[in-house]
């Protein structure tokens, strides 16, 4: 159970990435996910893999680890894949049966494959390096300017915080029912699609109980501390940025940059 | 013998940097019929180990063998092993899910796909042996107090009827009296019934009175495996392990220590009273020691 959801989890390592402001990680997400899209041709993937191999090394964060939460993703890919090989109309290359593949299909398959990849690994990243809480801390602060317009801001980022906490929690806890009832003789990977879903009940319905217990419990210790929503409140590790952090915004501007030019100029592919 | 462990290591999340050896050259045979306490500090694998036991958790390396048969074996069933060895986790009440507790004892029963009366029978079997009155096996198991709760879960494992019985802290969150209530209908379980049980637990006050052998666990290997006196006679070495010895048996160790002619191996009250008045009485005779 725990190694398939490696997905937004954070891993644990001492490298610049990890000690970066949560901001400058956030922003560097979105525009790497925009450079992305900026993409069209060859040259632009090749922007996002050199930028995204970078940071992989810069985390010290294993690829084995990262292609691990692969796995739950994968069934997504291929299904893209596939529809995108078979239903783009175009020149035709391939044919067998009722099914053809056309040049356009291939490389849209090709380039919404690496899309997806690039997009999952790159944004699996940023929860690699950076807690839950430093998460949030930065989105608040990036969404501060909200405030303005009374937006919650600080009460989305708390439950945001609260429900990524609850994550780990609530997986040891299935772990931990799962393990009971198959103590009890049950089983939940046999079966048709209705005794599987049936089977999951003894699953669920614990869960369901056990977190509704815990948020009444959280609720009821946040009141008793005192907790009254995010007016005058102050931070136990206010955010600072450091040089590196600038460095960060520096990189950041660049591949933006870079993405722009590559988009709106085309070179012609060297082969 | 029911279940042998042989040479078994076990590291969680090999893969990861958080990578910590659980079991070390574990060594051990649970024999039919003993009633089995089993001692260790917080995380000293004593969780872990149990699950080796009917299977959740396969070693990283070693043997687990039921009867013989390693539990690796493609030929083991794993829900014929999970009813043989019945397993209650710590605070089972959390797994209750069904709309009564009749129905909910009657789960692991079903899962074995034996016929309708069969499962009626073990069901009122179970729920009789663990003391849950009949007037309550229509109600919704969230209905019931804590300590009723926790008995319909075990009643659930019960009903499975496994020879060997382990109980994860099975008194973790009960008040004194409901404690004591449990371990009773433990031991009542294990004299009438013959049932082998292995009871674990950090508390050493909670399980000297009850336990035939005790298995005491330290940083994933096993420390000890005797009696409870024997055990105990290792007062420091417990305490140096974060354990506790019972008050009786420290007060014992103290008077050796002052010079008194008594058996440090004793571990319940009475009989500590009796060491006592045997060791004064001595005294008496002999004013020499």
């Amino acid at each position: 159970m725990k190694d398939r959801m490696t997905l937004g989890q954070y891993y644990q390592a001492d490298s610049v990435l990890h000690r970066m402001d949560p901001r400058v990680k956030l922003t560097g997400t979105i525009i790497y996910i925009a450079a992305l899209f900026l993409a069209k041709d060859l040259w632009g993937y090749l922007l996002a893999t050199v930028f995204l191999i970078a940071v992989i090394a810069l985390s010290k964060v294993p690829v084995r680890f990262m292609l691990k939460g692969m796995r739950s993703i994968a069934f997504l890919i291929i299904l893209t894949v596939v529809f995108n090989l078979f239903m783009t109309p175009g020149e035709e290359i391939l044919r067998f049966w009722k099914l053809h593949i056309t040049r356009e299909g291939l490389i849209l398959a090709v380039s919404m494959a690496v899309r997806l990849t690039y997009l999952i690994v790159g944004s699996n990243i940023m929860t690699l390096t950076t807690t839950p809480n430093n998460l949030t801390d930065g989105m608040e602060s990036l969404l501060s300017p909200l405030k303005v317009l009374h937006a919650p801001v600080h009460e989305v980022a708390m439950m945001m915080s609260i429900a990524l906490r609850f994550i780990p929690i609530l997986m040891e806890e299935t772990d931990k029912i799962m393990k009971a009832q198959m103590a009890r003789g049950a089983s939940f990977d046999e079966g048709n699609l209705i005794e599987r879903a049936k089977s999951m009940v003894p699953l669920l319905v614990p869960l369901f109980v056990s977190a509704f217990r815990r948020a009444g419990d959280l609720a009821l210790a946040m009141e008793a501390r005192g907790y009254r929503g995010g007016d005058n409140r102050t931070r136990m590790k206010p955010l600072h940025y450091a040089g590196r952090d600038y460095a960060g915004y520096a990189v950041l501007a660049a591949l933006l940059a870079a993405a722009i030019v590559l988009r709106t100029v085309s070179i012609p592919l060297p082969f | 013998m029911i279940i042998e462990l042989k040479d078994v290591n076990y590291i969680y999340d090999k893969d990861s940097t958080m990578s910590a050896v659980a079991l070390n050259d574990i060594n051990l045979q649970i024999k039919e019929g003993v009633f089995y306490a089993l001692i260790g500090h917080t995380g000293s694998g004593k969780s872990t180990l149990i699950q080796h036991m009917n299977g959740l958790i396969r070693p990283t390396s070693g043997e687990v063998l039921y009867k013989g048969v390693s539990v690796r074996d493609r030929q083991m069933d794993m829900r014929e092993l999970r009813s043989r060895v019945g397993l209650v986790f710590q605070y089972p009440e959390h797994q209750l899910f069904e709309t009564t507790v009749y129905e909910d004892v009657a789960f692991g029963p079903k899962n074995l796909k034996l016929d309708r009366e069969e499962i009626d029978t073990r069901v009122r079997e179970a729920l009789t042996l663990t003391g849950v009155d009949e007037s309550l096996w229509q109600y919704s198991p969230f209905e019931l107090s804590g300590g009723q709760k926790r008995r319909v879960a075990i009643a659930g494992v019960l009903a499975m009827k496994p020879e060997l019985l382990i109980l994860d802290e099975p008194t973790a969150g009960l008040d004194p009296a409901g404690r004591n209530d449990l371990l009773n209908v433990l031991k009542r379980l294990h004299d009438t019934e013959g049932m082998t049980m292995i009871l674990v637990s950090h508390s050493m006050e909670d399980v000297a009175g009850y336990a035939e052998r005790l298995i005491v666990m330290n940083k994933g290997h096993i420390e000890y495996e005797d009696t409870p006196s024997e055990v105990f006679r290792h007062a420091d070495r417990l305490r140096e392990m974060g354990l506790s010895v019972p008050q009786v048996t420290d007060v014992l160790a103290r008077l050796k220590a002052a010079g008194w002619p008594v058996d440090d191996g004793v571990i319940t009250v009475s009989g500590a009273a009796d060491e006592i008045v045997r060791a004064l009485k001595e005294k008496r005779q002999d004013p020499q020691i």
